[in-house]
């Protein structure tokens, strides 16, 4: 009965801590922006306005990513993310809602926030956990 | 092993054990004084219970959690408590708390300290004296002391009232007590806990006036003359007025740019003694971190060509010190590792290569866009997809050239590095805007400091995110961000008596221009060898310790 209860316990913990690895970002009402952590080597990027895609590209993780911030008391993990290709960019679009190569991601668990430094002229976007 | 050697150490190691306990309980130690409360300066009038810098220390708190377990990182708790024994002249040593999971561990540094002093031939009944000092709080041992709390007043007796962050998770509950009843025979009390300020899940904490990140912590709360308290804007309105009583209190300064966020990785009130005829209430300086300031003395064309690395460091290890500073797994080390290369390859033997123009490769390939640490990212993507050992050996070859490059040529790799510079740049104006705005603040209530307010710039270099361009055109830090200092930071600095205990920059032209501004302003300087115990892990000295003050009740009005 012990070994279940810590087991149920172990195993509940675990993934509360990993689950979360769908975000989404918005820039305006209209502009979303979807972070998918999925393949944690290779995060990918959406870009979508109203019902239109603009941008489905790809980040490589960098080896400076941190599991977590050892200062916070949150878990926090800090990715470090350089551009590597991009499915779709509509070309329209591409001088407005220009990428940056290279992106950073401060992912909070708990009540913590999360932000997404994803283009080069815009202040980093708080970003939720996709329901 | 065989089983009787096995039970001579168990027995050996048990006898020892007893040894250190014995000496604990020997009634020779002399019992803890605390300080008088007479000479130090008068407690604040305008409701604020926090104190700066020129207030005079009650206790320090340590505790001993290297982040690596080096020589130079188990050394440190032993070197910070040898320190501030020395600094305060082996006499009227304030109390040392020492926060150590078991009584053992604590003899064993009673026992150390003890060594230290007869080395120094300091006489018995002072080491006794000394030894009484040092106070036992029994809880986990933990790096980061600095952060679960904050060090208040009460006005009406001077005495300290040690406040809990509600936020703060990293510590049993009951440490503040536990400090309390450590500190009871000087009167430290506890006081109200600081309550949350963090959002849940929802609205923009930037927008909405809440904390943030690292934000609700006591490295990102620091006392300012005229009774101010400096504040990151990381920590949200309400957290503010609990800690500074009257928003007109308040000095928010920008911080959450910086991976951790906190106001004592980039400002510092400290002391001075110019004794010049002015206001004793203007001997203080602002010490601020300064990108330009570090730039300026690597590119002296004499001073410069000193070495970038100095590991000339008893209290490290040769290879261990090599090693910590070139593992690529920190990215800070990463980056300098890739202009040490650089700076390498640019002498005349080495094979050239023009960082400038690699940089114009780097725009063009990368749509235009400015990239933060362009040449050292440029040769860290070079590696990812490599097996280890191509890593290994870059990590090899930097450990042998770390410290076989100049101040100058590290800092012509650093300045054309366009990534580098704009970020560094970006930090130089952000700290001279709120430098402004401390002056200005501070100021207005001691408006006759305004002929004596001094300040010093002191080097330190950033690296991490690159900064965003506002509609103005102008380049700001990203909030939150992810910048971190390449070296120990000497902001992060300790206040012993009248001496600033540096954390070593590992780079003597830094520590020594720090030394020539200490002498400059009639105080001393020390230095703390950090880089394995608190800088890997985002912290120093600062960060990892307490200094608890205390100040003089004003009787006048009563």
């Amino acid at each position: 009965m012990k070994f279940l209860l810590v087991f149920l316990l172990f195993s509940h913990n675990k993934t509360m801590a990993k689950d979360i690895t769908e975000y989404e970002c918005r820039l305006a009402p209209d502009l979303k922006i979807e972070l998918s952590l999925i393949d944690p080597k290779l995060p990918s990027v959406s870009l979508q306005k109203k019902d239109a895609k603009i941008a489905r590209c790809f980040y490589q993780t960098l080896p400076s990513s941190k599991p977590s911030n050892m200062r916070n008391v949150s878990t926090e993990a800090s990715w470090n993310l350089q551009l590597s290709k991009c499915e779709t960019y509509n070309e329209k679009m591409k001088s407005e809602l220009s990428l940056s190569p290279m992106a950073s991601f401060k992912q909070a668990q708990g009540a913590s926030t999360s932000y997404f430094r994803l283009f080069t002229d815009q202040q980093p976007l708080l970003c939720k956990p996709r329901s | 092993m065989p089983f009787c050697d096995k039970i001579f150490v168990m027995k050996k190691a048990q006898l020892t054990k007893l040894l250190l306990l014995l000496t604990l309980s020997t009634p020779a130690t002399h019992a803890l004084v605390c300080p008088p409360k007479d000479t130090a300066p008068l407690c604040p009038q305008n409701g604020i219970t926090l104190l700066d810098e020129t207030y005079p220390t009650q206790s320090f708190l340590i505790s001993n959690l290297p982040f690596i377990p080096s020589k130079e990182g188990r050394g440190m708790t032993q070197n910070f408590v040898n320190k501030i024994i020395k600094n305060y002249d082996y006499e009227n040593v304030p109390q040392i708390l020492m926060a150590l999971d078991t009584p053992e561990e604590f003899a064993a540094f009673k026992e150390a300290t003890k060594k230290d002093l007869i080395n120094k031939k300091v006489s018995a009944d002072k080491i006794e004296k000394i030894l009484g000092q040092l106070t036992h709080v029994p809880v986990p041992n933990y790096n980061w002391q600095q952060d679960w709390f904050e060090s208040f007043v009460d006005v009406k007796t001077g005495s300290p009232v040690i406040r809990s962050m509600e936020s703060y998770s990293r510590v049993p509950p009951n440490a503040g007590d536990k400090i309390e009843k450590a500190g009871s025979s000087c009167n430290i009390t506890t006081g109200e806990w600081l309550k949350d300020n963090y959002i849940n899940i929802g609205d923009d904490p930037r927008t909405a006036n809440r904390s943030f990140g690292s934000g609700e912590m006591g490295g990102n709360i620091e006392g300012a003359p005229g009774g101010f308290c400096m504040i990151g804007d990381n920590i949200g309105k309400k957290l503010a007025e609990q800690i500074c009583n009257d928003k007109k209190n308040v000095i928010q300064l920008q911080t959450s740019w910086l991976q951790v966020g906190h106001v004592d990785e980039l400002f510092k009130i400290i002391p001075t003694q110019f004794n010049d005829g002015r206001p004793k209430e203007c001997e203080f300086s602002l010490m601020s971190a300064s990108p330009k300031k570090a730039l300026d003395l690597m590119k002296n064309p004499t001073s410069g060509l000193t070495s970038f690395a100095d590991f000339n460091n008893p209290d490290a290890d040769p290879k261990e010190m090599r090693e910590s500073r070139s593992k690529s797994t920190n990215a800070g080390n990463f980056y300098l590792c890739n202009y040490i290369k650089d700076a390498m390859l640019k002498r005349p033997t080495g094979k050239k290569i023009n960082p400038a123009i690699r940089s114009v490769l780097l725009k063009i390939l990368f749509n235009n866009q400015a990239l933060a640490q362009d040449d050292a990212m440029e040769a860290y993507f070079r590696n990812i997809g490599k097996d280890d050992k191509e890593l290994m050996a870059f990590n090899n070859e930097c450990a042998q050239n770390f410290d076989k490059v100049s101040n100058f040529e590290v800092q012509a790799m650093m300045t054309a590095d366009e990534g580098f510079m704009s970020l560094n740049n970006a930090v130089d104006e952000s700290i001279k805007k709120d430098r402004e705005l401390i002056k200005s603040k501070i100021l207005s209530r001691l408006p006759q400091c305004k002929a004596w307010y001094n300040e010093l710039e002191v080097p330190n270099l950033f690296y991490g995110d690159f900064p965003v361009k506002n509609k103005d055109g102008k380049m700001e830090l990203a909030r939150p961000g992810i910048a971190n200092s390449f070296l120990p930071n000497p902001t992060n600095s300790v206040l012993m008596n009248k001496t600033v205990t540096f954390p070593d920059t590992g780079n003597k032209l830094f520590n020594s221009y720090l030394s020539e501004e200490m002498a400059k302003k009639k105080m001393k300087s020390d230095f703390i060898s950090t880089w394995d115990y608190a800088h890997l892990a985002q912290g120093n000295i600062h960060c990892a310790s307490h200094s608890i003050p205390h100040c003089r009740p004003n009787t006048k009005g009563k």
